[in-house]
Formats: structure tokens, C-alpha cells, sequence
């Protein structure tokens, strides 16, 4: 799907791909957390790579075969600091008070909890970020 | 952003009426919290129970607005949801940040104990 980059189109993608998971994942929580990588992923695209242009888009493709979950964010804006994918703790929930919490900077470490593997890449002006989840088959409908 | 709001003593309650708390509307929940302060209202206790989705937009604007209130008052919340429960686990803002009740009537008791 594509969605233009406003902020308040975001959730479209987050109904998507709970649409998608709807009726394979039975674990609402797991869906829960996949649907927030997705959004946090669109809305960093939207905000950090094109400004919130709405003239321009995010691309989301969602790929599910057998237990392999793969979500693709596509964006045409200007790339990330992908060395911030090295660094799960790079918001460091241990350094919680209230007064050092910080307001934001907490989506890719949002992504990198939910999924099991995030990879970005950027070429051809193209940046995508890939995130996978191996869904078990005790997540699965239907199944022990 | 619908925000329902009512008074209970001195403490204000208030709870947004959305069911998602994102990156789409937490500048204007933002908005309004920020109002509320600034027109006084130092102790506020947020229900949250509507919400059934909120992404670290979401958490950036309730961090804001326990910011603003600062040592001034005190902010409380309660009918906190699975899903954003997880999330408050997850960023381990509900252990010395948040102050997160299980219902309304602790969360106005906490409150009510800081007027």
C-alpha cells in the first residue's frame, strides 16, 4: 500500500497489517506489537525522511508466507543513521526517571523489540526498511 | 481530538475519547494537556481506558505533559489497557516514571492525598 505522509494517514497502514494478521495470529498482543513497528517505521519515514511532504508517500508491503512475517517501509526521502539499528537499548529504558526520560526517540527501539530482525538499506534513492517475524504456531489460529 | 473532562475536587479528570493515541493526534492531545495546565489545573488524572492502540507519539505527548506539571502537581493515570500496558512495560516507563492506577477512585485517592 502507499500512503501519502501525513501524520494522521498512519494508521491506515496500522489497520492493514492488523487486517493481515487478523486471522492468522490469535495472540492479540503480538499483533499489538508487530502493528506498532509498522507504524512507528511509517511515521519515522514520514517525518524524518520526508518532512511530512505530503505531496510525497510510504510505501508498506507486507509478505506472509508459512511462519515468515516480512514488512517492507519504503520511502524516496532522505536516509537514516542506520548505525541506530546497532544499538537496541538506544533509548535506555533502565535510565527511566522522570526527570532523564526523554520525550521521544523511542521508536527504533520500539521496532527492534517487536520484530526479530530489522534491517535498513538505502541505493538508488530508495531507503527500506525491513523488518521480520517468525510467527510460531502457537501464535497461529488453529493450531496447538 | 474529543477530550472529556470533569472535575473531581480540585483534581481534574480527564479522558481522551479516541481509540488510538498516535503520532496522528498526540500533538493535539498534547495541545489541550498543555492547556489545561496553564490554566491551572496541577493535578490531573488521565483515563486512558478508550485507547486501544498508542505508539511512542503517544508516550512523548503523556511524558510532556507530566514535564509541564513538573513538582507543581502531580499527574496520575488509570484504565490502562493491555495493549498500552505492554507499552509502558516495554519502555519501562511504568516503574518510577508514570504513575499508573488500576481504577479511577486510587488514581483520584493519589491525587487528592497531593492537593
Amino acid at each position: 500500500m502507499t500512503i501519502p505522509c501525513r501524520l494522521d494517514h498512519v494508521h491506515l497502514a496500522g489497520h492493514a497489517i492488523k487486517g493481515v494478521l487478523a486471522e492468522t495470529i490469535k495472540d492479540s498482543e503480538l499483533v499489538f506489537l508487530i502493528e506498532l513497528a509498522v507504524c512507528e517505521a511509517v511515521s519515522n519515514s514520514m517525518q524524518h525522511a520526508h518532512g511530512c511532504n505530503a505531496d510525497c508517500n510510504v510505501e508498506v508491503s507486507i509478505f506472509l508466507c508459512n511462519s515468515e512475517l516480512v514488512i517492507e517501509v519504503t520511502d524516496t526521502g532522505a536516509p537514516f543513521n542506520a548505525d541506530l539499528l546497532k544499538n537496541k537499548q538506544c533509548h535506555d529504558p533502565e535510565d527511566a526517571t522522570c526527570e532523564k526520560a526523554a520525550e521521544g526517540g523511542r521508536g527504533i527501539f520500539l521496532i527492534c523489540r517487536a520484530m526479530d530482525e530489522v534491517k535498513y538499506k538505502s541505493f538508488a534513492d530508495r531507503n527500506i526498511l525491513t523488518m521480520r517475524k517468525t510467527i510460531k504456531p502457537t501464535d497461529r489460529d488453529g493450531e496447538p | 481530538m474529543d477530550i472529556e473532562t470533569r472535575y473531581e475536587g480540585s483534581a481534574l479528570l480527564a479522558k481522551p475519547l479516541e481509540k488510538r493515541l498516535d503520532a496522528g493526534n498526540a500533538p493535539a492531545f498534547k495541545s489541550h494537556m498543555v492547556n489545561y495546565i496553564l490554566e491551572d489545573h496541577l493535578h490531573i488524572a488521565i483515563d486512558l481506558s478508550e485507547i486501544e492502540f498508542m505508539d511512542s507519539s503517544g508516550l512523548s505527548a503523556l511524558l510532556s505533559t507530566l514535564k509541564t506539571i513538573g513538582s507543581r502537581g502531580k499527574l496520575v493515570l488509570f484504565g490502562v489497557g493491555r495493549n498500552v500496558g505492554k507499552l509502558f512495560s516495554l519502555t519501562r516507563l511504568d516503574r518510577g516514571v508514570f504513575e499508573i492506577h488500576e481504577d479511577k477512585h486510587s488514581a483520584l485517592q493519589s491525587l487528592n492525598k497531593a492537593i
